[in-house]
């Protein structure tokens, strides 16, 4: 799972297929990520871009993640979904879980300026 | 074997109310638009091409009740929901009250709307016939007796006629129903349920309702997913949306669709049919929610391709 940091908001991006061989790792990674951002009041937005599909367990992995967040102040978000994954969220309802966004770019504009400077000098190195 | 659908709905049985009529009237008249038909079978053939099954049809309301047939063998039912109302109605102008029959009920578990149609399934009450209860639940026959009781009903159990038996089923001990092979599963649901398995000629139909899968245990996943294995047909409670059944609906103790469809692939099933509908749901979400667990399945599919259906009552489905 790529990590990149603009001010408050990590980006992480996992990568490949989430189903019942790899959703006990993905879960691992993501809530350890999720603990240490809650600690250092950081914010997520999970790139999806390199997730081709996510089975059932992945969703699961997702929610339990979610539910984390929100004992904490700190927010998750969506970017990037395939077109495939998009579908998924929509079948799943996953989309009334998490605010999605079509983009990281359109993701990192809803939080500080600090953040959206962070990130577009990152596009210009 | 033939697996016929006389309940299909979930925690309550629901009905179609006259607006609801009058919107599928509405839609009929509407597309056939000042269209002539030359007689009934062209007025049939309309109905079937042109309209969806949410305009036509329906799904029905009556809660789980499902008859395997296998020639040659008594009845078998799983669940007494009140959709076993319908199935005595039938049995009762097939049969009538003069010739005997045996009933092998295999009930999930004792909650009110799996229970509720005993009272009125007729053969209950005819004397000769024999009703035999299956189930893991040592309070089926208290659970039964109690609905039956003042202030809740007028017809005590003990008015029934028929000879009634319970029959305590253990799992992963087989269970040899005439030529008819039943093996049991205890499932997540509150105070548990039960899945059967009926295995005859080398086909194998799987009932498996009320079963709440959270996926939090591979071992556990992996026991179902052995049961389910190879099944040519597997009636699984696909009750909620993903989202809902592990947010707020969790602990409720039902399953979601794309849950079936992930089972389904890893066991090898042949086809998936979703069951015990949520009674919130109307024809018209009932059809798009199978639309969308089709797609789901075309996604993640990295085999052969699943048959997905979804229950309605007065469905059968020849294995």
């Amino acid at each position: 799972m790529n990590l990149q940091e603009f001010a408050e908001v990590v980006v992480l991006a996992p990568m490949g297929r989430v189903d019942h061989t790899s959703a006990e790792s993905f879960q691992s990674e993501l809530l350890e990520h999720v603990g240490q951002c809650a600690a250092a009041d950081k914010h997520i937005i999970l790139d999806m871009s390199g997730i081709d599909y996510m089975s059932s367990v992945g969703l699961r992995a997702l929610m339990i993640a979610s539910k984390e967040s929100k004992k904490t102040e700190m927010s998750i978000v969506v970017s990037a979904l395939q077109p495939d994954m998009k579908e998924i969220f929509e079948i799943s309802r996953f989309h009334f879980v998490f605010k999605t966004f079509d983009t990281t770019a359109e993701a990192i504009k809803g939080f500080s300026d600090a953040a959206v400077a962070a990130w577009s000098a990152g596009q210009e190195d | 074997m033939k697996v016929h659908f006389w309940g299909t709905r979930g925690s309550l049985p629901v009905s179609l109310t006259g607006d609801g009529i009058r919107k599928k009237v509405f839609q009929a008249l509407q597309k056939a638009n000042g269209k002539q038909f030359a007689d009934d079978t062209a007025i049939s053939d309309f109905m079937d091409s042109e309209l969806a099954f949410h305009q036509r049809s329906g799904f029905g309301g009556s809660s789980s009740c499902v008859e395997i047939k296998v020639p040659g063998q008594d009845y078998i039912v799983c669940d007494m929901g009140s959709g076993l109302r319908e199935l005595g109605q039938q049995i009762m102008q097939e049969h009538g009250p003069g010739k005997p029959q045996t009933y092998n009920i295999f009930m999930s578990h004792p909650h009110w709307d799996h229970i509720m149609g005993l009272p009125f399934f007729p053969p209950a009450y005819i004397p000769g016939n024999k009703l035999r209860i299956h189930g893991g639940h040592d309070t089926l026959e208290q659970a039964l007796r109690k609905q039956q009781e003042d202030p809740c009903f007028p017809v005590h159990f003990d008015f029934l006629g028929a000879d009634i038996e319970f029959i305590k089923l253990t799992p992963s001990e087989p269970f040899q129903c005439g030529d008819v092979t039943v093996h049991t599963i205890r499932q997540p649901h509150h105070g548990d349920s039960y899945g059967y398995r009926f295995e005859n000629s080398g086909k194998a139909v799987v009932y498996s309702t009320d079963a709440e899968h959270k996926l939090e245990s591979e071992e556990e996943t992996a026991e179902f997913v052995d049961f389910f294995k190879s099944a040519d047909l597997l009636i699984f409670d696909a009750m909620y949306t993903m989202a809902d059944m592990i947010s707020v609906k969790e602990d409720w103790g039902h399953s979601s669709n794309i849950i079936g469809v992930d089972l389904c692939h890893r066991a090898g099933v042949k086809h998936y049919c979703m069951f015990h509908h949520e009674p919130v749901f109307g024809d018209k979400a009932l059809s798009e929610i199978l639309a969308e667990t089709i797609r789901y399945e075309e996604i993640i599919r990295d085999g052969d391709a699943l048959k997905v259906s979804s229950a309605y009552d007065g469905l059968e489905i020849v294995i």
